[in-house]
């Protein structure tokens, strides 16, 4: 169970010769939570998409099972789920089709494809509405099919890029319950959120980012411990993030 | 090709539920005809004019025309058209003074042909009815005829549409054109949701992508302009399509070509409404060039210039397969809509892996 899933090293990112990534080296081991923390524009998302392969580092390594992502992509691929923050599904297709369109880009047909639509859709609770347009969908109904599309290959490290964006409490709580039983099956998860108490929740590590750098990286108690200064002090995650990042607000335009 | 199969049904899914998106279309391509053809209907039928004009012509003594000249005149009486043979005469003189609309002067072993400004259509009539004697009388001295035949069939060589018919044709080859736009509802959404980065993380290659949108684009286009929009118009409008394989044939190819030519704007410009505007403007260049809205027939502009013009080939290939039977458009057609395929696809293709977005 120790085995590293992912490995960055000295990994760099420029957009117009300003550092979005500066340096980046960080390791993710088999079977872990692993929480990406950062205020906007630290650099998670892009330090995201270079381990998935959507955007290309402008210096340093991407290691994911033990393969270079430059060399080995076509294997890396099929071991990555990647839940994007964006509501990326048809709205104009069916539960099941969104799932068939997305599963099929793995190269998975026949029984077995339809077998991963049903085991996906009954992993987040819409096996009853297969039927139904995601465009008819709720808010968490949306956001629960939208990881459902990326389950059906059966990934062995699932990116979450803040999957719980603008959902009630309930539908939350099932996501979160949903990515604590996936990590039970062994899938490796690496997981971004601005909501300080989901990742509490589920994280076992987590990494502060800021200015495109690794602040601190760690167990969550051992966050805890960098800012505690009292043994007694009851200290949350938000304030570990708040000591490191600092408190001036982070106003940043993309690209 | 089981990725390539799901993604084209798929994308054929989201096409086909916007069901009135498709029906403008088809509803948009038969009013627009019907409104043209209306307003040309009186411009077009100017064709059957061109029988009643008079026809001036000297034969030089010892001419290899001597041996059909009679024939030939008679048959052209037949079709109204009053003819006058000259012993000598100064042609231009006789146009200008309008004592003849076309003169015809029969040297040895060629002619030529002067006619007034505003008899062209009359004058290209006698242009194609004596270059079909020439052709006949070519082959009879090569041996391939046993007598020389001056058949009436051929004479009225201009055989021009009737507007409904010309223009069913056009726009049947100026909607297909236009037809990858609509699949500007799926690069829409996928911008708009971010789901090209699903297409970049799977393991599907930007081929299976492209395919898979390009196929849907083609099918849809197949079936709602050259099969409903043809069945529509020949219900409505009594169209007469040449034979069925062959304008099937040839639509299909202009599919395959103008559906690679449209996507490319939707890869190439990150907004839809870019892509459409841009492809519009350019489409409806080519449809002005290609005798969309002004027939080719009458049209001023040069021969050299229209050939510019990838829907000139097709809608005059389609047109005069429906009118004569043959054309000498439908080769070089089938040529350029088949390099338009490759061209475009190969560009399409290699923008699709470049580009960071799908």
């Amino acid at each position: 169970m120790n085995d590293t899933v992912v490995k960055l090293d000295g990994l760099i990112k420029k957009y117009d010769n300003r550092p979005v990534v500066d340096g980046l080296s960080l390791e993710i081991k088999e079977g872990e939570i692993f929480g990406l923390l950062g205020p906007n524009g630290a650099g998670k998302s892009t330090t995201m998409n270079m381990i998935c392969s959507l955007l290309k580092p402008t210096a340093g390594s991407v290691e994911v099972f033990g393969m270079d992502i430059k060399k080995d992509i076509n294997k890396i691929k099929p071991l990555i789920g990647y839940i994007p923050q964006e509501l990326a599904i048809y709205g104009n297709l069916k539960a099941w089709e969104n799932v068939e369109l997305f599963t099929s880009l793995y190269d998975i047909k026949g029984k077995e494809l339809k077998g991963a639509i049903d085991e996906a859709l009954d992993f987040v609770g819409l096996s009853e509405k297969r039927n139904s347009f995601a465009k008819t969908f709720s808010g968490g109904m949306k956001r629960r099919l939208n990881i459902a599309c990326a389950l059906g290959h059966k990934p062995k490290l699932l990116i979450f890029d803040e999957p719980t964006v603008g959902i009630d409490p309930q539908s939350r709580n099932f996501i979160l319950e949903k990515i604590k039983a996936i990590n039970k099956m062994g899938t490796t998860v690496i997981y971004t959120s601005h909501y300080m108490e989901e990742v509490e929740a589920i994280c076992s590590k987590v990494a502060i980012m800021d200015n495109g750098k690794i602040v601190a990286c760690g167990t969550k108690d051992e966050l805890k411990n960098m800012v505690r200064k009292d043994p007694d002090e009851e200290v949350s995650l938000e304030q570990v993030f708040l000591t490191l990042t600092g408190k001036k607000l982070r106003d940043y335009v993309e690209g | 090709m089981n990725t390539i199969w799901i993604m084209t049904k798929n994308n054929l899914k989201l096409l086909w539920r916007r069901k009135v998106m498709i029906i403008i279309a088809l509803v948009g391509m038969i009013a627009t005809t019907a409104a043209v053809a209306n307003a040309f209907h009186t411009l077009l039928d100017k064709a059957d004019d061109a029988q009643g004009f008079k026809l001036g012509y000297t034969v030089a003594q010892g001419s290899k025309y001597e041996l059909v000249i009679d024939t030939l005149m008679d048959e052209l009486e037949k079709e109204d058209i009053v003819t006058q043979k000259y012993s000598s005469a100064d042609a231009d003189k006789l146009i200008e003074s309008g004592e003849q609309d076309v003169f015809v002067t029969f040297d040895k072993d060629s002619y030529s042909i002067v006619g007034s400004e505003k008899k062209s259509v009359e004058t290209r009539v006698i242009q194609y009815s004596l270059f079909n004697v020439e052709r006949n009388m070519n082959a009879f001295m090569s041996g391939g005829l046993k007598s020389v035949e001056v058949k009436e069939s051929e004479l009225p060589t201009t055989k021009t549409p009737d507007a409904e018919n010309y223009y069913c044709h056009a726009f049947i080859c100026c909607f297909l054109s236009i037809s990858p736009i609509f699949l500007s509802v799926i690069y829409y959404e996928d911008r708009k949701n971010r789901i090209w980065q699903r297409y970049k993380t799977g393991k599907a290659g930007s081929v299976s992508v492209y395919l898979g949108k390009y196929l849907a684009s083609f099918i849809t286009t197949m079936v709602v302009f050259p099969l409903l929009g043809t069945l529509a118009f020949c219900l409505l409008f009594d169209m007469k399509p040449c034979n069925l394989l062959i304008y099937g044939g040839l639509l299909a190819l202009a599919g395959l070509g103008f559906t690679s030519f449209g996507i490319l704007f939707f890869i190439l410009f990150k907004q839809p409404a870019v892509s459409i505007g841009s492809m519009f403007m350019i489409l409806w260049f080519v449809s002005y060039l290609g005798g969309v809205y002004e027939t080719y027939i009458y049209c001023s502009i040069p021969e050299t210039i229209k050939r510019l013009s990838p829907l000139y080939y097709l809608n005059r290939s389609l047109i005069e397969l429906s009118v004569n039977g043959e054309s000498d458009y439908a080769i070089p057609c089938v040529i350029i809509m088949i390099s338009m395929t490759v061209v475009f696809s190969a560009i399409g293709m290699i923008a699709t892996k470049v580009k960071k977005e799908v």
